[in-house]
């Protein structure tokens, strides 16, 4: 037996299933289905180009945290001189109460005088 | 949809200017010029039709995503079976599809004159039992009568390798057609 010729008609090509073809460029064609999809973005798919619609999302992410970061500036601005203001409202009540004070002993050191 | 199934038949990814000028048609036409030839090798390395066919699919698709690298005619042979029979070998490794049951391999008749109408099924089904890089080996030699030095290429190995593992895988094929035989003697 002459096993290479043998082996030669053992191993002959032999045609694929009906349809292959047809079979590969539907794979094909999902495939690419695939890949338009999932290049798409959010809800416009293919309206704007990726990049510009990253760079958007990006710009309005920018733009909420420096709305924040102000707001947030403002009120600590306020709070501030709310409590300068609070501040000196009661620097002016122990004023005005030291001053009452100072009244009352003068009135008390006059009295005690005037009864020796 | 129907306009990515045009594209498709019409080239590849690249089609509007990057195709391949030595292209000399559609894509679909690449296949069918190729088919038999990627799914023979497949089916001879792992024995099932379905499988065989899925492979030779993936091989394709392969082709189409990597179609503006293809240089030439002999290129892209040169491509599709070296990416055919590395598929096949992983493919083998992965599903460890070797062993085959003696049991399973069809009896030849008792005569050695007569010709066997089962041989080349014996031959087919005792390849399985031969290690992937052997079978790949067999395949390349014998289907597509490519001599050492291309399948040296094609599988990317030495020279010396290929002659010593054809040498070896024939040696191999040939004590397992005799225990075979002498089985019904």
């Amino acid at each position: 037996m002459d096993l290479e010729q043998e082996l030669k008609q053992a191993l002959r090509r032999v045609d694929p299933p009906e349809g292959f073809v047809e079979r590969v460029l539907v794979r094909i064609e999902n495939e690419s289905s695939a890949t338009v999809s999932q290049n798409s973005f959010g809800p416009f798919p293919r309206l704007v180009p990726r990049w510009v619609a990253t760079g958007l999302l990006a710009a309005s992410i920018g733009a909420v945290a420096l709305g924040l970061g102000t707001y947030r500036i403002n009120r600590l601005a306020g709070e501030r001189a709310e409590g300068i203001r609070a501040r000196q409202e009661l620097l002016l009540a122990v004023r005005i109460a030291s001053q009452k004070t100072n009244l009352a002993r003068t009135a008390v050191q006059k009295t005690s005088f005037e009864l020796r | 949809m129907a306009a990515v199934m045009e594209s498709v038949i019409a080239f590849g990814p690249d089609q509007s200017l990057d195709s391949p000028v030595w292209i000399c048609g559609d894509f679909a036409a690449v296949v069918e010029r190729h088919e038999r030839m990627v799914f023979s090798i497949a089916m001879n390395m792992l024995g099932r039709p379905s499988e065989a066919e899925d492979l030779s699919q993936e091989v394709f698709l392969q082709l189409y995503r990597h179609l503006a690298e293809i240089e030439s005619d002999s290129h892209l042979l040169h491509w599709l079976r070296r990416v055919t029979t590395n598929r096949c070998i992983d493919h083998m490794r992965r599903n460890r599809i070797t062993s085959v049951s003696f049991d399973s391999i069809p009896e030849p008749p008792s005569s050695d004159r007569a010709p066997d109408p089962l041989l080349p099924d014996t031959l087919r089904t005792l390849m399985a039992t031969l290690p992937p890089a052997q079978r790949a080996l067999l395949v390349l030699r014998y289907q597509e009568e490519l001599g050492p030095g291309e399948i040296a290429s094609v599988m990317g190995v030495p020279l010396s390798t290929v002659k010593s593992n054809l040498h070896r895988a024939l040696n191999s094929l040939r004590k397992k057609v005799n225990v075979s035989s002498r089985r019904v003697v």
